[in-house]
């Protein structure tokens, strides 16, 4: 019991909002109404193409809780994503489960799969490029796995049909089949994730995590289990990862290889960067920025797209580390 | 007995391949905590010397070309090896997570590169020795005896010269302990960079010899490398024979997987093992490097 209260001060004591907070609060209030809005303007195709993008904010937003907290990079961090996506298809569509059975599904293979993975390599203390180069290649493997084994997962052609999320509360229908219901649906699943993981990471809890990420060395000899913290982190990540998965499987219809694989791991790290590691608004308003962007660009050229994340990456690391955010802290300090 | 022969042949091919990328991952790795994320790049670089040597002619035969790239290739390597490390990685010493996001943009960079000027669509290279040879009632392949040879040759003098030269002994006392090694005066940046292109060379050599095996493609590095990462995680960071062994381990247990199980399966039970013997033996099998280099990040 005794444990149980401390557990929840750590989540739950919140200190005042400093002057930077402040901003970045304004900054999603703004974000958020100008969403919310977005429905009485625009058409039916950029309505689902943003329903989408908010989705993918919401895996954004797991890479950044661990990516931007604890410095832990996962570079196939859509291995998650995907073993969501999956769980849901294989859920609803071979096994006839109803969508809330493929959501969870989902969510307990990433969480056991990053559980396992997490055990054996964080208490071997691999970290930092060991681990994100790990990751990496697991999620190539799931790729091909997901590739080959078409029996189960469809083969290279993926699994179509995945029913959309339909249920009734409080003598409310919501249908996920719905463009404005779904777009909804995601703007508030988005923004609800980046109020909790902000809420749980500047109260105690997320000072562990920067301790940890700062220098774990210190964090240990302060009296952290660290290895434990990180495997904590990491597999909350995985489930929240294949939580938007799941999702995303469900307003898609389809899921494929692609989802588990480099491309979208790639994209997801970019997302993070650009929006600035560890603000959390960020990175939720660069995936909505760099996605329609990528869409726009790969609808001229297919091979331009990668060439322009190549280039992204050079210049996140040597012009931009803290993200675009970092420009616009700059100019308030100057 | 002809059935474990080819078993055996067939696990030495790979095992060449295998420990001609990972030597010039784990050397860089152990030098400057630097993980080279477009290594398979230079891969994919030698196998596309090939092609074009072969597909050019220069009035010589395939098969005459064919040892022209053997040659040409690894200076390639080696020159873009140096343009890489003197434009990127140079400047991002000491910012190991930079580094893997920026040799990863390059990766890419390289990748698409590669796809516009020579096309999407695979190449056509030809091996420069057809046929097949006997040994010990075994119907072997003459080209992959050639890799196997031309392998060994090459992994054999890294080794040596790793063990004996003195540009190997001062390679082992920056990969041990870099600030006191270059307190004794040695140039250690001259030797990383000799080191990278060194690596880079390799790996290209590498390309040209599994290119007649594999499907030449942008995507060709992309396997390679993963592969190799396994391998000097499991055979230990900065060092040649920790390399060589990573390579037998990795190498032998996909080739005797690969006859019971679907590939994709095979590697994906071949990454388990190293996961889990990563636990088992964190600082790999040959461990090349002291304790300055702990897996941990320095914070």
């Amino acid at each position: 019991m005794a444990r149980l209260l401390v557990a929840c001060r750590l989540l739950f004591a919140q200190p005042g909002l400093g002057g930077r907070e402040r901003v970045g609060a304004q900054i999603a209030v703004a974000a958020f109404a100008v969403l919310a809005l977005y429905p009485a303007v625009g058409s039916d195709y950029h309505l689902a193409q943003l329903r989408d993008a908010l989705l993918l904010a919401i895996f954004a937003l797991s890479l950044d809780y661990l990516w931007g907290r604890t410095r832990m990079l996962v570079m196939g961090h859509a291995l998650f994503f995907g073993i969501g996506a999956y769980g849901m298809a294989i859920a609803t569509t071979r096994l006839g489960w109803p969508t809330g059975g493929g959501l969870l599904l989902g969510i307990a293979v990433a969480a056991s799969v990053a559980a396992a993975v997490g055990y054996f390599l964080l208490y071997a203390g691999v970290r930092l490029h060991f681990f994100a180069v790990l990751t990496m290649a697991m999620s190539l493997i799931a790729t091909q796995i997901a590739a080959s084994w078409s029996s189960v997962t469809g083969g290279d052609v993926g699994i179509l049909g995945v029913p959309p999320i339909e249920f009734s509360a409080f003598g409310l229908h919501y249908s996920g089949g719905d463009g404005t219901a779904s777009y909804y649906g995601a703007l508030f699943l988005a923004f609800l994730t980046m109020l909790v993981l902000w809420l749980a990471c500047r109260a105690p809890y997320g000072l562990i995590l920067e301790a940890i990420g700062s220098n774990e060395n210190r964090a240990r000899t302060l009296g952290f289990n660290t290895a434990r913290q990180l495997l904590i982190a990491f597999t909350a990540a995985a489930a929240l990862a294949a939580f938007a998965g799941a999702l995303f499987a469900t307003t898609a219809g389809v899921v494929a290889p692609d989802l588990l694989g480099t491309l979208l791991s790639t994209e997801v790290m970019i997302w993070v960067a650009i929006g600035g590691r560890g603000t959390f608004i960020g990175p939720l308003l660069a995936t909505l920025l760099v996605h329609e962007a990528s869409q726009t660009i790969s609808s001229l050229s297919t091979s331009l797209w990668p060439l322009l994340l190549g280039a992204l990456f050079l210049l996140i690391v040597f012009a931009l580390p803290d993200g675009l955010v970092s420009l616009l802290r700059r100019r308030k300090e100057a | 007995m002809s059935g474990t022969v080819v078993v055996i042949l067939n696990a030495l091919t790979l095992i060449s391949i295998l420990a001609l990328v990972a030597i010039g991952l784990a050397i860089v790795f152990g030098m400057m905590d630097v993980m080279n994320l477009a290594h398979g790049e230079f891969v994919t670089i030698g196998a596309y010397t090939l092609s074009f040597v072969q597909a050019a002619r220069w009035m010589l035969p395939p098969e005459t070309a064919y040892w022209v790239a053997l040659v040409l290739a690894p200076l390639i390597g080696a020159l873009v090896g140096l343009i890489i490390e003197w434009a990127v990685i140079r400047r991002l010493y000491h910012r190991p997570l930079d580094t893997i996001l920026a040799t990863f943009g390059i990766s890419l960079i390289l990748q698409k590169l590669i796809e516009l000027s020579f096309g999407a669509l695979p190449q056509v290279v030809v091996a420069p020795v057809s046929g097949m040879v006997d040994l010990f009632g075994a119907h072997y392949p003459a080209y992959r005896f050639l890799i196997i040879a031309l392998g060994g040759v090459v992994i054999a003098a890294t080794l040596a010269a790793f063990r004996w030269t003195q540009f190997g002994v001062d390679l082992r006392a920056v990969i041990q302990n870099r600030a006191m090694a270059e307190s004794l005066g040695i140039d250690a940046k001259r030797l990383t960079r000799i080191a990278f292109a060194g690596g880079s060379a390799l790996a290209s050599l590498a390309g040209v010899l599994l290119a007649p095996l594999a499907s030449v493609e942008t995507h060709l590095g992309t396997f390679y490398i993963g592969k190799a990462f396994f391998v000097v995680i499991l055979g230990g960071i900065g060092s040649v024979l920790g390399s060589v062994a990573g390579s037998v381990l990795v190498g032998g247990a996909e080739t005797l997987l690969n006859y019971e199980l679907d590939p994709s399966l095979a590697s994906a039970l071949v990454l388990a093992l190293a996961i889990v013997l990563v636990r088992l033996r964190p600082r790999g099998i040959v461990p090349g490097y002291s304790a300055a280099h702990e897996l941990l990040g320095k914070g």
